[in-house]
């Protein structure tokens, strides 16, 4: 059975880049430029990790990842987090996502594909 | 992002304009929102040009790594079962076939052997042969006598003695004769077969042992070649592989374009929040007054080129080092040329004849192999025709044993006929002590002879097992025949396949050494960065110009204005973009995330510098 990678950042580059590392035989990649978009894929099917990329949108990190989570409330979903700066523990409490991991920007290929080698592998 | 709705919410009252608002100057916003809006179209570009250029290195990559799969597939190709295995079975092949001579050569001294004791048996049967004849000589004596004595007493039998006495020695003679004609051709054709076993099958030995010898060194070579071959591919899919990775990094590298986003959209939101500030419908809010608003917008319009002055140098090194990365890659895919070109095996050899030369000596084994086992058969053949003739020369001295009986019967006839005669037997009676001599030394030679021929005989008892052995040495010949040929076609099979993946090989290795250099070569980002750029650049600075140009005011008050400005601008952006990177635990307070921020990483276990897991 194939997984399913959903990938959100609003640059196309970089949801292009993540594709590249982590499309493999078996693995169906996904991309949405805002969180609406996102939101709506993980509604209408199974997601088996969401990648999303902070950045400077008017809804922060962690308000998308609230929506997305929103419709997993029952579920565990991997997220990875890629930006700029850290993102800590404290700022994850209250939100029901499955393992969690940033990577922090600009990462290396082999950093990315590690992460999510592992995320789908739990 | 914006700045901030207020840009100045919150701070101490304003400086008013000393010369009391005399100009009526006002900021030019029609041309601060035209700037603004370039925004748009450098993001476009930029973000279009990124796509493209990483959707290229991307193809890059995956034609190293399809290159490093070609590469593996040819090392199975050279280690798998077709190719090395078979080539180390066919070695074993020679091997085999050598032993196979050994136990010819086992087989062969058997057979020597056995032929060699016939010979010593024949030899034997040379002198009785001899006595016999001598008999015979006796016997036509006796029988002239007879007729003397038979005139001399008619009427005491001896003409009938000396009929019977020819009868029986023509008889003998004839015997004589064939036994001796076949001893003669029995000791020919064993001598022959014996010579032609010894000689000619020294030669064939020593033809197929320099053949296997040069088929072990043909084999011998082959293998290094195609270790070396191996060793060479290998070298070419670790450069793939590394290749690979290079551009896999060059494609992260892309990742400076977010950073240079981010830096556009905090100007642009500067820009757009100063727009706001200086238009005349909010500057009853703000209590702005036009001069204080043209100071304010030639100085953040200054500040603005500053940053994207930086921000142009920054992309220009961050293109730099892409253009370096990129470069840095050529000089490593011709080497991969290069390499790909060492790949052939024996490149300078015709490939059919290499692999018929490798055949042919093989064959001229197998054929060695062949006249070697049909020595044996002609050598079997010639022992059951001795045996034959053993068998006829034996029935013919069964004969001449009989004639010996005779002839005792005879002596016995001849003595009681003398007794009859008495006194004028007395020549009769010597004529019968003569025959029964010769009939004792007739029936004495026989003897001999049959246990010659019994000797023979024993000798052909182990043929059976001889011919046992030569059938074992015919099987094994077809199965190492077989196997040979199958060998020599997989391997000719493999190496076609090695061949054609060689070729493709190179093929691939020089169209995408030209790929990379083509897009080197097309690499024009850095320019459409700049173009773009340049009306931004001009238009800032113009505005500034023009705003600070016009705008007056004592020059104290305008340094106390320029000072929150930038303490209030530039922090609060800088401060603005960290805070809305970090996520704090109140998701609305922004303003205190530096702090939170810094806290809280010392008190996270930080599994690795880029990742953290939760």
């Amino acid at each position: 059975m194939s997984s399913v990678i959903l990938v959100v950042d609003e640059l196309a580059s970089h949801r292009q880049m993540i594709r590249f590392a982590v499309q493999l035989p078996g693995r169906q990649v996904l991309e949405a430029e805002t969180g609406d978009q996102a939101v709506s894929l993980v509604a209408g099917g199974k997601i088996d990790l969401l990648i999303a990329g902070c950045s400077f949108t008017n809804v922060s990190c962690l308000e998308q990842l609230q929506r997305l989570c929103h419709f997993k409330r029952n579920e565990t979903l991997p997220v990875i987090v890629t930006s700029h700066n850290r993102v800590t523990s404290d700022a994850l409490e209250g939100l029901p996502v499955g393992s969690f991991a940033w990577v922090k920007k600009p990462f290396r290929f082999s950093e990315i594909q590690n992460v999510v080698d592992l995320a789908l592998s739990d | 992002m914006r700045v901030g709705n207020d840009l100045l919410s919150g701070s101490e009252p304003l400086v008013a304009s000393s010369t009391g608002g005399t100009s009526a100057m006002s900021v030019d916003l029609a041309h601060l929102n035209n700037l603004s809006a370039l925004f748009i179209d450098i993001d476009r570009m930029t973000e279009e040009s990124f796509l493209r250029l990483g959707s290229q290195v991307n193809s890059f990559r995956q034609k190293a790594g399809e290159i490093s799969a070609c590469t593996v597939q040819t090392m199975q190709l050279l280690e798998g079962e077709t190719g090395e295995q078979a080539l180390m079975r066919l070695q074993l092949l020679v091997e085999r076939c050598s032993l196979w001579f050994d136990d010819a050569q086992a087989h062969t001294a058997r057979v020597v052997a056995v032929l060699e004791e016939i010979m010593m048996q024949l030899s034997s049967m040379v002198t009785p042969l001899r006595g016999l004849r001598k008999l015979v000589k006796t016997l036509q004596g006796v029988r002239i006598s007879t007729r003397v004595e038979s005139a001399r007493v008619p009427g005491a039998g001896a003409h009938v003695l000396a009929d019977e006495l020819k009868h029986l020695t023509d008889l003998i003679q004839d015997k004589v004769q064939k036994i001796e004609e076949q001893f003669d051709s029995l000791s020919t054709l064993s001598g022959r077969i014996l010579d032609h076993e010894k000689q000619v099958n020294q030669g064939s030995m020593k033809t197929a042992q320099r053949g296997i010898q040069e088929s072990r060194l043909t084999l011998s070579l082959l293998s290094g070649q195609r270790l070396e071959t191996g060793q060479q591919t290998g070298t070419l899919q670790k450069q793939s592989d590394g290749i690979a990775a290079h551009f896999g990094e060059i494609i992260v590298a892309l990742q400076f374009q977010d950073i240079t986003r981010q830096r556009m959209e905090h100007i642009q939101s500067a820009l757009e929040d100063l727009s706001a500030q200086v238009s005349p419908a909010n500057r009853d809010e703000t209590g702005l007054s036009s001069e204080e608003a043209l100071l304010v917008t030639g100085e953040v319009c200054r500040l603005q080129y500053e940053h994207l002055e930086q921000v142009l140098k920054e992309f220009d090194s961050a293109v730099d080092t892409l253009t370096q990365n990129l470069e840095e890659v050529v000089p490593r895919v011709r080497a991969l040329t290069g390499k790909s070109g060492r790949l052939e095996i024996n490149p300078d050899a015709n490939p059919e004849d290499e692999q018929l030369f490798g055949f042919a000596l093989l064959q001229t084994v197998t054929n060695q192999m062949e006249d070697v086992l049909g020595l044996h058969e002609d050598a079997n053949s010639a022992i059951r025709t001795v045996c034959q003739k053993v068998g006829e020369i034996t029935s013919q001295i069964s004969a001449v044993e009989f004639v010996g009986e005779e002839m005792q019967l005879m002596a016995l006839n001849a003595a009681i006929n003398a007794a009859h005669y008495r006194g004028r037997g007395a020549g009769l009676q010597v004529i019968a002590e003569q025959i029964k001599s010769l009939a004792d030394d007739a029936f004495a030679r026989t003897v001999e002879l049959v246990g010659e021929c019994c000797l023979v005989t024993d000798q052909t008892a182990g043929l059976e097992r001889l011919d046992a052995a030569g059938d074992q040495l015919e099987t094994r010949l077809t199965e190492l025949m077989t196997e040979g040929r199958t060998l020599f076609e997989t391997l000719q099979r493999n190496r076609q396949e090695l061949t054609t993946q060689i070729f493709e090989i190179s093929g691939e290795v020089n169209q995408f050494g030209e790929d990379v250099a083509a897009c080197l070569a097309t690499i024009t980002i850095r320019e459409r960065f700049r173009a773009a750029l340049v009306p931004l650049l001009d238009g800032l600075r113009l505005m500034s110009h023009c705003a600070q140009s016009r705008a007056e005011g004592d020059s104290d008050a305008k340094a106390h204005l320029f000072r929150k400005i930038h303490s209030r601008y530039t922090m609060y952006s800088e401060r603005a973009i960290h805070d809305s990177l970090a996520v704090g635990p109140k998701i609305s307070d922004q303003k205190s995330g530096v702090d939170r921020r810094q806290t809280a990483a010392t008190e996270t276990e930080d599994l690795g510098d880029n990742i953290e897991f939760f």
